[in-house]
């Protein structure tokens, strides 16, 4: 007797996966050393993002008493958006013949555009970051930023809060204004650039 | 102009095209013809001067002393504290780079060089290093110097470099306003208080006469200019023609790439003279500072970040934004159901290719227009717009309902509660029972939206603090039909196009008003007095502002 068919419970695989802390992560998105990546919760990686958490700082063996912690390569803050096409590697740097990988750290409400590079050392929080821009090693960007697109932040660069940068190489060609980030909530205007972007990350399925 | 559409522009008070002058200071000023500030003049956004008045909402801030919109211009800034350097690195490209050990590994001579990671230039290529990696514009500086001295006496009689040169010129120019003077300066200690009365006074009591007086009183000197190197003129010579031949000369050789731009030239009075990339010297990043902004008109703090804690944290200690105080405009067009995805958070590559579609002229089109009231009572606004757009290309625009109230904004509390409720709220009311359930159940019904026709006089939706109505708007052609009579020179030329003139921009002039109760009405206080008290104890506040209203762009065709 032939055992009768289970029946599928859903009809197509949801193209997010969604975790309990509210993150969503989405099943294209190539995600290497997943256990050395922290999302603090509510954020999104987009599909064809790249994310590598392998490469991480190689810990020296522990000392008796000392406990060797996991080691995270790559830090996302709360409600971040990681667009589709992005690479995410922690900087690197060549010190003393040794390849050496630096922890990446990135805030909350940060908004990476479609395409981009990201290597900085660390991006603040609400940071509104174009598609298609490049952000080398060890730059860090600083509070309420916004980056345009296609923008190439040089290696080192330090980008002062509120400022906004473009061009290659990226100079600061202005200032956010004073209402940066203030305006969402309501109907309409869900979400603005450097704002919270929780109903984005809802929005987005 | 925004780059994307739909957008909305506010206009600033300050300017002539939105509040025209006081009559009594037109008055005083007879030559100042007010051109275009008739009593109710129209806001003309294609107007050239339109765009310094019209700022986004997010670069506006609002006084509520004045109870007025502030722009850039009307904020005086003032500078809280310098510096705020970053002390991480204090120059962004550049970095101190570079331990050079000697390979036995005995001696070790460390130093330092510039490096540009993007161009990978380094100091090396003007032969500067450094001894420390620290207070790098002191060793610069102390360089440039030694290589400017050493380099003038090889060459014989050099002009003064530009620091000297400098000194110089202002020793000179305080000599001068000294010199030519006052007329106030010798009469200030004496108790006459012109030369007319002390002259007087003399003629009076005898001594001197008043010719003689004059004559010898010093003339005052003319304030004249500088007169040679010692007074800090620098002439550029022909005369050195070996110098400029071979500058010419790699002009030449060298390309584009290797001149410097004004610039670079003028980013450092070292610079000023380099005509060539590689006599550039280096230049110190300039220092950021934090900057408070005051009204203009009332010494009122608008936006005051807090100063003791370090750059990293961007608090404020007062901030008034406008977007917290003034109704604000949104629109978009009837026929997308849903908002249009904000372009700036595309998320996949493809949108990014996408241009928004112009508008076809001569059709009309229906427009939600939704006002959102930020403060804490109802508001009643009256619109008005002209009927036909001002500017070269002329669109009919029709406000359906010009005016209407908006409830208030509600605490934060209340909004998360009733955020579950406003779907149901912004349904119009059904049949009752079971085909009200079904549309709460699945959202708005499919069928309703497209049965609803926009009605004059009536709001097409309302919910808790903010209200929507309908704009029709015609877009005018952007070509007129041509005539029988063949146009003459000068009316061909009016008709082109100018850049901007295809946008249809639709202003609006936004009146609010709304009563507050007196206890609550701290601006009134401060001024003190003058308001109006009703006779139930409220008082009525007006705002009034222009608006811009960027619709889109309107194509070819028709």
């Amino acid at each position: 007797m032939s055992r009768p068919q289970a029946v599928t419970r859903r009809s197509a695989k949801s193209e997010y996966i969604e975790t309990d802390t509210g993150n969503k992560i989405s099943r294209r998105a190539r995600i290497e050393g997943k256990q050395n990546i922290m999302l603090a919760g509510k954020s999104v990686v987009m599909a064809g993002a790249i994310l590598r958490g392998d490469l991480h700082r190689k810990i020296d063996r522990p000392a008796e008493g000392e406990k060797g912690g996991p080691i995270t390569a790559i830090n996302i803050g709360r409600a971040s958006v990681i667009s589709t096409d992005c690479t995410i590697r922690p900087p690197m740097r060549m010190s003393r013949g040794l390849m050496t990988f630096y922890p990446m750290r990135i805030g909350d409400n940060v908004f990476i555009g479609s395409g981009t590079h990201v290597s900085a050392l660390s991006i603040s929080s609400h940071v509104h970051i174009g598609a298609n821009c490049v952000l080398s090693a060890f730059c860090i960007i600083k509070e309420s930023c916004k980056i345009l697109p296609d923008t190439v932040v040089p290696p080192h660069m330090v980008i002062p809060p509120g400022s906004v940068v473009g061009g290659r190489p990226a100079r600061v060609v202005g200032e956010v204004g004073e209402g940066w980030g203030q305006g969402g909530g309501g109907e309409g205007e869900e979400y603005v650039e450097g704002g919270d972007l929780r109903a984005l990350v809802r929005s987005i399925k | 102009m925004a780059a994307t559409f739909p957008y909305t522009h506010y206009a600033c008070p300050c300017s002539n095209l939105t509040t025209p002058a006081p009559t009594s200071i037109s008055a005083k000023r007879a030559s100042l013809i007010p051109v275009d500030a008739p009593e109710d003049s129209t806001f003309n956004p294609h107007d050239p001067r339109a765009n310094y008045s019209l700022s986004p909402l997010d670069r506006l801030l609002f006084c509520d002393e004045c109870e007025e919109i502030r722009c850039q211009r009307c904020y005086g800034e003032e500078i809280i504290h310098c510096p705020t350097c970053l002390f991480e690195v204090p120059s962004s490209g550049v970095r101190s780079d570079g331990n050079r050990r000697s390979s036995s590994g005995e001696e070790v001579e460390e130093t330092y060089i510039l490096q540009c990671h993007y161009c990978d230039w380094s100091s090396l290529d003007i032969g500067v290093h450094f001894s420390k990696p620290t207070k790098i514009t002191e060793q610069l500086a102390k360089q440039r110097k030694s290589r400017v001295s050493s380099r003038s006496p090889a060459a014989g009689a050099q002009p003064l470099s530009h620091d000297e040169t400098f000194a110089n010129l202002a020793t000179f120019y305080k000599e001068q306003l000294s010199e030519s003077g006052d007329p106030q300066n010798p009469y200030s200690n004496s108790p006459y208080s012109s030369p007319n009365n002390l002259a007087r006074i003399m003629s009076l009591y005898g001594g001197l006469s008043v010719n003689a007086l004059k004559k010898t009183r010093e003339k005052p000197q003319p304030m004249r200019e500088a007169r040679g190197a010692k007074e800090g003129m620098l002439m550029c010579s022909f005369e050195d023609k070996a110098a400029n031949d071979a500058l010419l000369q790699s002009m030449q050789t060298l390309d584009w790439a290797n001149t410097t731009t004004t610039g670079q030239r003028l980013s450092a009075p070292a610079n000023n003279d380099a005509r060539l990339v590689d006599a550039l010297w280096p230049v110190a990043t300039r220092l950021r500072t934090r900057k408070c902004r005051r009204c203009r008109f009332c010494p009122q703090y608008l936006s005051y970040p807090d100063p003791k804690l370090k750059v990293g944290n961007l608090r404020y200690k007062i901030r008034v934004l406008a977007l917290n105080h003034i109704p604000r405009l949104s629109i978009r067009s009837l026929q997308t159901s849903c908002p249009l995805p904000n372009p700036a958070f595309c998320l996949h590559a493809a949108d990014l290719q996408q241009r928004q579609p112009d508008i076809q002229p001569h059709i009309t089109r229906q427009y939600i227009l939704t006002i959102r009231n930020p403060i804490l009572e109802p508001i009643r606004i009256t619109l008005a717009t002209p009927t036909t757009t001002p500017g070269r290309v002329a669109s009919r625009v029709t406000i359906l309902c010009p005016s209407f109230t908006v409830g208030p904004a509600g605490d934060v509390w209340d909004e998360a509660l009733s955020s579950s409720t406003t779907s149901m709220a912004t349904i119009a009311p059904g049949n009752g029972g079971r085909q009200a359930a079904m549309e709460s159940l699945t959202g708005r019904g499919a069928d309703e939206s497209l049965d609803r026709q926009p009605e004059a006089g009536k709001v097409w939706e309302r919910t808790k603090n903010s209200t929507s109505v309908v704009l029709e708007i015609v877009p005018g052609a952007l070509k007129s039909l041509p005539g029988i009579v063949p146009k003459s020179e000068t009316e061909l030329e009016e008709e082109e196009l100018e850049e901007g003139d295809d946008v249809l921009e639709v202003p609006i002039y936004v009146r609010a008003e709304w009563e507050v109760s007196e206890e609550h009405d701290d601006a009134g206080d401060r001024k003190g007095g003058k308001r109006i008290v009703e006779a139930d104890g409220n008082v009525k506040k007006e705002l009034a502002f222009w608006c811009v209203l960027g619709v889109g762009r309107i194509g070819e065709g028709g």
